[in-house]
């Protein structure tokens, strides 16, 4: 959780598609998990994810929220009295992350649909499909027409495609800390029609579209205390190279987005060493950089950019109190000239951040919580990033930015691979 | 495997059947049958259904009584519920409002006298269902009631715009200031005002312009509208949303200084050009429209056995449509057993000689006879003018405006209506005769003297052709033009005690009884130009013969004056046998024919008599 104070200043510090999660929205998740059943014949569990979106009750008065069912599924294990497991039902797929960006560079998908998986000794398989659909003119069209029965207008579905996504993975795992990941989505959008504006007759088609992911996760751990490395490369084509929960942009002459291409690289880790009795230090990092080309054969493009972003957090662990620091650079430079100022510059922000908290935990470590948590940031914004905001946006004059907050963070446990 | 297969078919079949049975509510084999035995025997009670009776609450959606332009909840199953009403009164056919489903509203003015189509084959549900209309055709049969369906040939509801400025949505375009004079408060050199409002611009014979402020550029594209909240969508069946059936030259505005223009540009304004309100005008003489029209309407026919059409705005439609139209309706309803199926039409207008022109060929068989409207029951019976008029409208309709052509068409239709011997019917024999209806002020309003209604209501129950009483008049409504001669009837209290009732009922039952009163031939005996205090003045008198039997009406419409039938050494000549005893049937009182056949008596002021003998 976070107070108010942070509220307008995240999109400041970002100006790439994923920039610290220092200073994020207010977002509450309530997992409800229970095993259902156990069995020589396996397990079955039962699970339900609610999650709760921005503004809290003191900032808006409004006795309302947003929330949202992010998943309900029911998963067996160990099927048969072997390694096999299967599910289905609402899911959020999602592998390893960068912690400091809140970010999952290879994995990280929401679906409705049906998987399954087989974990051996050191292989880990699994497989899902099924389907999301966003709600958009591209995906979903609901018009008011004439009531067939009855007098006025009924708002009917005239138009409801949902992507199907295929995903599937490979992992080979050693004990002694290591670990290679294989990954694979693909992504169908079948064609359909929509209305144009106004109207409920006239209709213009929309093609079918495609995507294909292919990643690749090497990881490594027990090299230190807590310690571990992840590295990710992943290739995106089509769908797949947007935001997932995104509405793809750029289309090519079809108004498809098969030509669209993500590249992707990033790292994450953590250290921890014991320094004294009662003092211990570690240090969380983690770094991307992505290549994004749009669907269309534009090349001097101001939506095809190179963004990437590096953060480092060392952390002193003196008992209860656990101080960090946190330094981090983002940039990004776009293909194109940017149409405010008709200039092709690479936009950055610095950001420094201390953070005096308190962590209530046993035994010491950065992952630690409930933690109690004050910031002080400080950004640094070159012109190109103060001219990604609108002009008249107060925020492009402000080259240098404080931010003073308090932050409280928990977590009950992590969930969601498969 | 067999015996199972057919033991599951056998049960799909009940299962079948069983469903059918219990939701068939639309008759899908109607039985149709002629019902009339001679048009002239029919009596017509015109009814806006929204405005009769409102006989179920569950289709009463945006209904609002306080506006007079807003749907009231009248509805079929209202006339069924007061059929005894309307057997009591007499009437023998009804005339009911459109039945097909129409664009909800319009600049706040609703569409519940169903005159604005959006789907020419389904039925507007403020007034009920297919089935319900069914039933109520099916009722007045069973009582010997014929049904009249009004059809709207001429138009579509307000349900596309042009598109003046091409920006696609619909506005009051303007261009230029016009100066002071026209509100502008700048402008050393006022620029020229343009406006034009793309829903209803004004009539152009080249079809509505496109304009912008750089002039003119070619023939405006129309835009169908879509609000399907207020079923302001595109006409239904798909082959009416195609922009070539309308004639696209915006609305008629020649009335607007109708002297100014010539005969020839006025009719091709009428013919052409939308109806005011944005009626969008079909292209009616396009085969392809023509058979469009033919195919909805004979639906119509088929769905729920009418007996006759009653036809909108017959005079903004090419005479050669209803070549087309009419002959195809006859021949269909006589396809399906039902003979004598009529159609009138409704040309506003009291040109005399454009009215009779429209009867002429294979056209329609009647038209309302607006210029006895105008020149009869205005004129005389309202303004006391001289009743000579009477005699000479009547002898016009055989005036050969076109050498050896009647104006009221005495030529026989094909399949057309005939008597009950089977001899044929002519227009000039079945003209509508009506002293108001729902688009012009009720006659009590412009003539508010209760006197005058009845004398008008003899001379209408007693004339030639068919009798149409437009619902409440019967109730001395006494609405102002439209909408306010549109009233709720059921605040009437349906009441058959009144006056003005009474004397209705009364007439009615004297024309079904007096067969030369629905069928005889019609003698003038007495007409004057006297208006003043002469002896005669105001008299009217026509003898109907039929067979051998034979009325004499005698009508004054003098306000304060007994009328003689005698002026100077004229006296009336009767068809009467010389000596023979003539009693009236309003009054009682009795006269006696002279040995001459002529016959000397008075009726009072405001007063009429119907003789027959004794």
């Amino acid at each position: 959780m976070r107070p108010w104070t942070a509220r307008r200043s995240r999109e400041r510090r970002q100006i790439v598609a994923f920039g610290p999660r220092l200073i994020e929205d207010n977002y509450l998740e309530l997992d409800f998990g229970y095993r259902a059943y156990d069995g020589p014949e396996g397990r079955a569990r039962v699970r339900t994810t609610v999650a709760f979106f921005d503004e809290l009750f003191h900032y808006t008065g409004q006795v309302d929220a947003t929330l949202a069912l992010r998943q309900a599924y029911v998963e067996g294990e160990g099927l048969f009295g072997s390694g096999a497991s299967a599910w289905i039902g609402s899911r959020w797929l999602r592998g390893d992350d960068i912690f400091l960006f809140d970010f999952w560079p290879m994995d990280d998908l929401n679906l409705v649909g049906a998987g399954g998986g087989w974990r051996g000794e050191h292989l880990r398989l699994g497989v899902a499909l099924g389907l999301n659909r966003l709600e958009n003119g591209r995906e979903v069209d609901r018009v008011p027409v004439p009531a067939p029965s009855t007098f006025g207008a009924q708002t009917v579905t005239l138009h409801d495609r949902q992507r199907i996504v295929a995903a599937a993975h490979g992992t080979w795992e050693e004990a002694a800390g290591f670990k290679l990941k294989l990954y694979s989505e693909l992504h169908f959008l079948p064609k359909g029609r929509r209305t144009l504006s106004g109207s409920f007759t006239e209709t213009e088609s929309l093609p079918d579209d495609l995507g294909f992911v292919a990643g690749v996760q090497l990881g490594l751990w027990n090299f230190a205390r807590n310690g571990y490395l992840n590295v990710w490369a992943r290739y995106a084509l089509g769908l797949a190279a947007y935001d997932e929960l995104g509405t793809p942009f750029g289309l090519n002459d079809d108004r498809r987005s098969v030509d669209a291409q993500e590249f992707r690289g990033a790292l994450a880790g953590n250290v921890e060493l014991k320094l004294a009795d009662g003092l211990d230090f570690g240090v969380q990092y983690g770094a991307w950089a992505r290549y994004f080309l749009d669907a269309d054969d534009e090349e001097e493009d101001f939506d095809d950019r190179f963004e990437a972003a590096v953060a480092v957090r060392p952390q002193l662990m003196v008992g209860m109190f656990t101080p960090a620091v946190e330094g981090s650079v983002q940039i990004s430079r776009p293909n194109g000239l940017n149409p405010q100022t008709n200039e092709q510059a690479v936009a950055r922000v610095v950001q420094l951040a201390l953070m005096p908290a308190l962590t209530f935990a046993r035994e010491p470590g950065v992952y630690d919580r409930p933690q109690l948590r004050l910031i002080y940031a400080i950004s640094l914004l070159n012109q190109a990033a103060l001219d990604l905001y609108a002009r008249d946006d107060p925020r492009s004059d402000h080259d240098v930015v404080h931010y003073l907050g308090a932050r409280a963070e928990w977590w009950f446990g992590r969930g969601g691979g498969y | 495997m067999r015996g199972l297969r057919r033991a599951l078919a056998t049960l799909l079949s009940a299962a079948l059947l069983l469903t059918a049975g219990s939701c068939v509510t639309v008759d899908t084999d109607l039985a149709h049958q002629t019902q009339v035995v001679d048009w002239r025997d029919e009596i017509i009670y015109q009814i806006v259904v929204d405005r009769f009776e409102d006989g179920d609450p569950n289709n009463n959606y945006n209904v609002d009584y306080r506006r007079a332009a807003a749907y009231h909840g009248g509805d079929w199953q209202g006339i069924i519920d007061r059929l005894d009403y309307i057997e009591t009164l007499g009437v023998t056919a009804l005339w009911i409002s459109p039945v097909v489903r129409n664009v909800e509203e319009d600049a706040g003015f609703a569409s519940y006298h169903g005159y604005w189509t959006q789907d020419f084959l389904n039925v507007n549900l403020h007034f009920g269902d297919l089935a319900k209309l069914q039933q109520l055709v099916k009722a007045c049969h069973a009582r010997g009631i014929k049904v009249i369906l009004d059809v709207v040939t001429n138009h579509i509801g307000q349900l596309f715009f042009y598109d003046i400025n091409r920006n696609g949505q619909p506005d009051i375009v303007f261009f230029g200031g016009g100066g002071p004079g026209s509100g502008s408060r700048n402008g050393d050199q006022p620029s020229e005002l343009r406006r034009s409002s793309e829903w209803d611009p004004e009539y152009d014979s080249r079809g509505v312009q496109a304009f912008t402020s750089l002039g003119e550029n070619g023939p405006a594209p129309i835009v169908w509208v879509e609000q399907p909240e207020i079923n302001r969508t595109p006409p239904m069946p798909p082959e009416f949303q195609n922009p070539a059936w309308y004639n696209r030259k915006g609305r008629v505005t020649v009335w607007e200084n109708e002297a100014a223009a010539s005969f020839e540009y006025r009719r091709e304004q009428e013919i052409l050009g939308d109806f005011p309100g944005g009626l969008k005008d079909l292209a009616t003489d396009r085969r392809d429209v023509q058979e469009a029209l033919v195919r909805v309407f004979q639906y119509w026919i088929q769905a729920a056995d009418f007996d006759g059409f009653r036809i909108d705005t017959l005079k903004h439609q090419e005479p050669a449509f209803f070549e087309v139209f009419a002959p195809a309706m006859r021949a269909f309803a006589k396809s399906l057993g039902k003979d004598d199926f009529f159609m009138f039409g409704e040309a506003f207008d009291g040109d005399d000689r454009l009215l009779g022109s429209y009867t002429q060929g294979e056209g329609v068989d009647s038209v309302f006879y607006f210029s006895a409207k105008y020149r009869i029951f205005n004129g005389v019976f309202g303004n006391g003018d001289p009743t000579a008029n009477v005699q000479r409208l009547y002898e016009e309709r055989d005036a050969e405006d076109v050498p050896g052509r009647p104006r009221y068409s005495q030529t026989p239709k094909q399949n057309g209506p005939t008597a009950e011997d089977g001899t044929p019917l002519v227009p000039r024999q079945l003209l509508v005769h009506f002293l108001d209806n729902h688009d012009v002020p009720r006659f009590l309003y412009e003539f508010p003297d209760l006197r005058k209604l009845h004398g008008a209501l003899v001379y209408l129950l007693t004339i030639d052709g068919l009798p149409c009483l437009y619902y409440g008049t019967e109730q001395a409504f006494r609405g102002g033009p439209d909408p306010s001669n549109r009233e709720d009837m059921w605040l009437s209290g349906f009441r058959t005690d009144g006056e003005t009732f009474t004397h209705t009922r009364r007439l009615i039952a004297l024309r079904r009884e007096l067969a030369p009163l629905r069928r005889g031939d019609v003698t003038f005996r007495w007409s004057t130009e006297h208006t003043g205090d002469e002896s005669d003045a105001g008299l009217l008198a026509f003898e109907r013969a039929w067979r051998d039997e034979r009325v004499l009406v005698m009508i004054n419409v003098s306000d304060d004056q007994a009328a003689r039938s005698r002026f100077e050494d004229r006296v009336m000549p009767t068809g009467f046998a010389p000596g023979t005893t003539i009693a009236d049937r309003l009054s009682g009182e009795t006269f006696q024919v002279q040995a001459d056949g002529t016959l000397d008596i008075t009726v009072p002021a405001r007063g009429a008599r119907i003789l027959v003998v004794r």
